[in-house]
């Protein structure tokens, strides 16, 4: 699974950590997010979403074979 | 004891403290078996301590307790508590072969898998490793070839050693 989260954070020029600390993660949790290497849950994908006012598949797309 | 005391563990100090009084008691003991001290110290009151602080340490609860930190976590209480019945299992396995004499404290094996809880969540946490993350869909058969050959060892030793009991020299 793919994600532009990287690319809406920096749209609003937000730091991993502010992000972070809005969504009470830590920063690794959205490092990782951005890296591939974590999924988050749907509670995590929703909030994501909702914080930069966008739907959750704008953020999070499924690959070819995922689908 | 109330209950309400263990909510200390919800503190955020608790973690720091635990590592700290840890570090302190196992430094005490080093230093105590390399000066040939131990005498002057009570060994085991001092094991309790690092015991009970390094229960403290891995038990609290940790600053940002999100999703990611929580698999980290279970990977990490798991791989340790594997290797604590490992570690029990193989001390007790080598008296039952009669291989050494007398058995390592199962206090030093506790000690050791709260120590390695410790050293993997975080060097987990930093390092980021993407296989933990990774859901399981598909079965393991190289891991349960594993297990069934040890436990085939403890049940072949465990039967050697009934039968050498048994049949006098």
């Amino acid at each position: 699974m793919r994600n532009w989260l990287k690319v809406e954070r920096a749209k609003r020029n937000i730091t991993q950590a502010e992000l972070a600390k809005a969504l009470n993660v830590s920063r690794q949790t959205i490092n990782s997010i951005e890296l591939g290497k974590f999924i988050p849950s749907t509670v995590l994908a929703l909030r994501i979403a909702n914080y930069f006012e966008v739907k959750v598949e704008d953020i999070f797309i499924l690959d070819e074979d995922e689908k | 004891m109330k209950l309400s005391y263990l909510s200390a563990l919800n503190q955020p100090y608790a973690k720091k403290t635990g590592i700290l009084f840890a570090g302190i008691f196992i430094l005490l003991e080093i230093v105590a078996k390399l000066t040939g001290t131990l005498e002057a110290i009570d060994l085991p009151t001092i094991n309790v301590f690092i015991l009970a602080t390094l229960f403290m340490a891995v038990f609290s609860k940790e600053k940002t307790d999100d999703e990611r930190t929580r698999i980290i976590r279970y990977f990490s209480l798991k791989t340790s508590f594997q290797l604590l019945i490992l570690g029990i299992s193989i001390n007790y396995l080598g008296m039952i072969i009669n291989y050494w004499n007398s058995i390592v404290e199962p206090i030093y094996i506790a000690i050791a898998s709260l120590i390695l809880y410790l050293l993997i969540f975080h060097l987990a946490n930093y390092f980021n490793p993407g296989f933990i993350f990774k859901e399981e869909t598909t079965e393991k058969k190289g891991s349960i070839k594993l297990a069934a050959v040890i436990m085939a060892f403890i049940a072949i030793a465990t039967l050697y050693n009934i039968i050498t009991t048994i049949i006098p020299s």
